[in-house]
């Protein structure tokens, strides 16, 4: 019965981050038609408040959904490594710590902190996995396991940087350190049999 | 000289474009055969390697026009006191995209089309071809070989003639930005190499919504095949050009630029595939991530078109 309530838990997760992205994609594609009627109708737009305004709308919107969505994926690392008294609590903390700042400092550093914590989270889950620590399903090779962790650590790293770092001037480095992460999560989600294959037999040969 | 030389080589290709439109409309014909004559179904590989080659000999010609527009696009001649401006154009842009965009497409769908693959995946796929082939015929290359650096390239003559250094200048920071920089060079062939594969997934995609629940299981796991991997030629392609677009368009506001909005949009439907593709092997999860496949190429094609359709930062429109 709780093997039931947990799938279909997991399910719903994935059905929520399903209806997340494409809601993110529908704004995307509202917001290109508008800017297509505006462009066609006031050509010099982009030089009027009311760019300014729909830019500012956009990226509330945006940022929100983004953020709920970083949560989501947050949460679909449960059956692997991450206990659900865990998430919530890191999620608690991440918003707070971004109320915090974005009432002390404004909205940028807001977007920081709180991808800055959840970032900090997956590196000690990371390690956590690394280490061979309370590692739940043994099934798996730690590589393999560890793609959808790299993975989603990447895009708080991205969205991060992004959001919150704008001109400053840790803004590329973290920028190309997220896509480095991205880049290998999804080669170690979606290649990772193939993945540890090579692993094996790099280690096997450099042994010999 | 150096323009008499550019004009040549521009002319050539120009009186030449029949040479490939006509071939190119007989590969659609071809393609189109193909798939609706049963027997003849077992030489699509070869057609498809005969494509390919075909391809392969036209894009030289393109690369050599590069190579020419390299020698001759500069000030080695002039007595001018501005240091030396090269141009280093990659061979994938303007009117060469949809051409380099099939010419992927060929060489994916070579690896994929065996004697293992279903038959109305043979067919999907001898159709996409058709439809492809005959629009680059129509969209070809060579009848009007890269518009817009051909206008910048007389400008450049122009100035250099009039001695305008304020043009000459110009058209070094542009060339500097647009056509010489590295990004050039990884940027778009990463982005065109995943929608090669995303368009060879299309015709599993399609058929894979209309199958009963097992065929639809096949279609959906080949589609799967390709999508993943275009996925992280997708991702790479997006997250290399934000760096560059932050020094290319600095001081523009480009974020929510309309070619920006609609490839992030595409990305994420890519990604609501991938989410959904969790649950594919059950029946109505499996079917539904078929149709946001669907859905994510037609969003695919918008952003191709957007490009020159609608005015931004990153359009000809």
């Amino acid at each position: 019965m709780a093997n039931l309530k947990r799938e279909l838990f997991e399910f719903y997760l994935v059905m929520v981050t399903v209806l997340l992205f494409s809601s993110l994609g529908i704004i995307f594609l509202v917001s290109t038609f508008y800017s297509w009627y505006m462009s066609l109708n006031y050509p010099y737009w982009t030089n009027t408040p009311v760019y300014l305004e729909y830019v500012r709308s956009l990226n509330v919107i945006a940022f929100s959904l983004t953020l709920i969505l970083i949560i989501t994926l947050f949460f679909c690392l449960e059956k692997r490594v991450l206990r659900i008294r865990e998430g919530v609590l890191v999620t608690i903390f991440s918003l707070l710590s971004g109320f915090l700042f974005w009432i002390l400092n404004g909205v940028s550093q807001a977007i920081v902190a709180s991808m800055s914590v959840i970032f900090l989270f997956y590196l000690y889950l990371l390690i956590k996995l690394l280490v061979g620590k309370d590692i739940r399903s043994e099934k798996m090779h730690i590589l393999e396991k560890s793609g959808s962790l790299v993975l989603h650590a990447s895009y708080a790293l991205i969205v991060m940087s992004v959001g919150g770092l704008n001109e400053h001037p840790l803004q590329i480095p973290f920028f190309w350190a997220g896509t480095i992460f991205c880049l290998a999560g999804k080669m170690l989600s979606f290649y990772g049999r193939s993945t540890v294959k090579c692993f094996k037999r790099f280690f096997s040969l450099s042994q010999s | 000289m150096n323009l008499k030389i550019y004009e040549l080589a521009r002319e050539m290709l120009v009186s030449n474009a029949f040479l490939f439109k006509i071939p190119m409309f007989i590969l659609c014909f071809l393609f189109l055969i193909v798939a609706v004559n049963k027997n003849l179904r077992k030489f699509l590989r070869y057609l498809l390697v005969f494509s390919f080659l075909f391809l392969t000999a036209s894009f030289i010609f393109i690369i050599r026009f590069h190579l020419i527009i390299h020698q001759v696009v500069n000030l080695d001649t002039q007595p001018i006191p501005i240091e030396n401006i090269y141009l280093y154009v990659p061979p994938w842009i303007e009117s060469e995209k949809l051409f380099f965009w099939l010419f992927l497409f060929f060489f994916f769908a070579l690896l994929k089309v065996t004697n293992t693959i279903d038959e109305n995946t043979k067919i999907g796929i001898s159709i996409v071809s058709a439809i492809f082939s005959g629009l680059v015929a129509i969209f070809d290359p060579f009848s009007n070989p890269l518009p817009l650096l051909d206008l910048e390239i007389r400008e450049f003559f122009r100035a250099i003639s009039h001695f305008d250094y304020y043009q000459i200048i110009s058209f070094k920071a542009r060339a500097t930005y647009l056509y010489n920089t590295p990004y050039m060079w990884i940027h778009p062939p990463m982005l065109f190499t995943s929608y090669a594969l995303f368009l060879l997934s299309i015709p599993s995609l399609t058929m894979g919504i209309f199958s009963e629940t097992k065929k639809m299981l096949e279609y959906e796991s080949f589609s799967y095949q390709q999508i993943k991997a275009g996925y992280i030629f997708l991702t790479a392609g997006m997250l290399i050009g934000y760096p560059w677009a932050i020094e290319a368009w600095k001081g523009e506001s480009w974020w929510w630029s309309p070619k920006i909005n609609v490839s992030i949009m595409m990305w994420l439907f890519y990604s609501a595939y991938i989410h959904m593709r969790i649950y594919s092997g059950r029946k109505w999860p499996g079917r539904l991530s078929c149709v946001i496949g669907v859905v994510s190429f037609v969003a695919l094609v918008f952003t191709y078109i957007t490009t020159y359709l609608i005015p931004g930062v990153h359009s000809y429109g």
